[in-house]
């Protein structure tokens, strides 16, 4: 099974000829579908995305910088319009009926797609400034973050896959959705109101603001089993499609 | 029109939530892809990857900053062995899956070396790193401003082949970054260009569909070089040929 993931711009060293800024996937979800045995491609032009769409089961929308700055100031290039990508692949999976999940930067994109708006919610220390003590990842690094509770709806593919009403999750984000598109539904929230996960189940579409493929360096079970249950979905809905 | 390429490890820094290790694509092959209207999608790992290959009309493969193991070409092995061994784990795939696609294959730098490795070729370092290694001043500045260290050194250019169609037969002056290059080049392929002090710059098979160049086209893109990007024009071509 294929999924397609989307690139981010990662910021390199201009000066030297190999570098420089690149397209990058997070390596945590190259070891993720490596570890699942699913092929992980990543689109990186608006071209014949339709055509690259029809051999993916799902699509990954990774975090990224903020929606205010998308750059991260890279004055020095043209800047790549990295949502006119964003948008032009999400239609596509869209259309063809396959899943989607939007993790972090990708939930407020999904969001943001469908007709609702973000925000930059006052409560910013409390969803990114790093807390104390912070833990070790499986390589023994240790990994500043923040950890938060979040409230989970019953039902939701958050709580299909956590088992629990009231998680604990990792944050690092200081924007988050404002008005919610029509189509899709809030299943999760932090004790100050901020939506921490959006859902369409009928359509597939998934989103949480956390990023639980940081699980897979922290060992997480939990995390995992939200990728597990989406992977999972995306094989159910290829065979429903076939059928 | 839908080439592939692969990512390259990129360390990042593994204390941050977003900024860990990447697989990277650099922007110059992006940007490029855009350009020419192409589309481009970067393979992960093997896994799936022969039905990259049927979606895929060519394969984009680039340099890396680790170098081939010598085992695979019967050498003596890196010590310490390389932990990520790019060449077994995806370059070797990649190419195996493509070329029995029957999909063109476009080779850069590292690249190059994998495709000539993968044939059945061997490589060794080059005779003199300053030469093509060892960065020149003044440093030329790209579209952008930016000084980019670099080295460029002339080639010499067979005729009737797929570099030549770019820069023409004879002399070139090309940009280079590599301490490793071809030895024996893998039976089946040509040298189409040479350096001076003999070091083997380019190679094709077009029998195979297989075009490969040891410096760096797609650093066009950075410099506003509209020779260079022309590799990039006919390996498209190449391709839609072959799709028909």
């Amino acid at each position: 099974m294929n999924i397609a993931i989307l690139p981010r711009w990662r910021r390199g060293t201009l000066e030297k000829i190999w570098a420089g800024h690149s397209f990058s996937v997070a390596n945590d979800f190259v070891s993720i579908a490596n570890r699942y045995g699913i092929g992980l491609t990543c689109i990186l032009t608006r071209f014949d995305v339709e055509h690259a769409a029809e051999n993916c089961d799902g699509l990954i929308i990774p975090g990224g910088c903020s929606m205010g700055d998308p750059y991260e100031g890279g004055e020095e290039f043209d800047p790549p319009d990295l949502f006119a990508l964003d948008d032009k692949v999400i239609d596509a999976f869209v259309r063809q009926g396959k899943p989607i999940f939007g993790i972090c930067r990708g939930n407020q994109t999904i969001n943001r797609f469908f007709g609702g708006t973000i925000y930059e919610f006052p409560n910013k220390p409390e969803h990114y400034f790093y807390n104390d003590p912070t833990p070790f990842d499986r390589y023994g690094n240790q990994i500043k973050h923040r950890i938060h509770h979040v409230n989970v709806e019953e039902g939701s593919f958050v709580h299909d896959a956590y088992g629990e009403t009231r998680i604990i999750t990792n944050s690092y984000h200081s924007f988050a959705v404002d008005q919610l598109a029509p189509c899709l539904t809030v299943v999760a929230r932090t004790d100050d109101g901020v939506v921490e996960a959006i859902e369409n189940k009928e359509m597939h579409i998934y989103g949480t603001q956390w990023h639980p493929e940081l699980g897979y360096r922290m060992n997480e079970p939990l995390d995992m089993k939200l990728f597990e249950n989406f992977f999972e979905t995306c094989r159910k809905v290829a065979q429903e499609r076939e059928g | 029109m839908l080439l592939a390429t692969l990512v390259r490890f990129k360390e990042g820094a593994l204390n941050k939530v977003w900024a860990g290790h990447g697989c990277s694509v650099v922007s110059n092959f992006v940007f490029l892809a855009e350009q020419l209207n192409a589309g481009l999608i970067a393979i992960t790992s093997q896994l799936e990857i022969e039905k990259v290959a049927q979606l895929c009309d060519g394969l984009l493969l680039p340099g890396n900053s680790n170098n081939i193991d010598p085992k695979h070409f019967g050498g003596d092995p890196f010590d310490p062995p390389d932990y990520w061994d790019e060449y077994e784990s995806l370059d070797s795939k990649a190419i195996e899956a493509f070329h029995r696609a029957g999909k063109p294959i476009f080779g850069i730098c590292g690249g190059m070396q994998s495709i000539n490795v993968y044939f059945g070729g061997t490589l060794k370092l080059v005779p003199d790193k300053e030469n093509h290694w060892a960065y020149r001043d003044p440093d030329p500045v790209d579209r952008y401003g930016n000084a980019i260290k670099y080295r460029v050194h002339p080639v010499t250019v067979e005729a009737d082949s797929f570099v030549a169609d770019v820069h023409g037969p004879g002399r070139a002056m090309v940009n280079t970054y590599h301490s490793w290059a071809v030895d024996k080049v893998a039976p089946g392929f040509r040298v189409v260009a040479t350096s001076d002090d003999g070091t083997i710059e380019a190679i094709e098979c077009r029998e195979k569909n297989i075009f490969a160049v040891q410096w760096h086209p797609e650093l066009a893109y950075r410099m506003a070089d509209p020779v260079e990007q022309k590799f990039f024009e006919n390996f498209l071509a190449v391709c839609a040929k072959e799709k028909k």
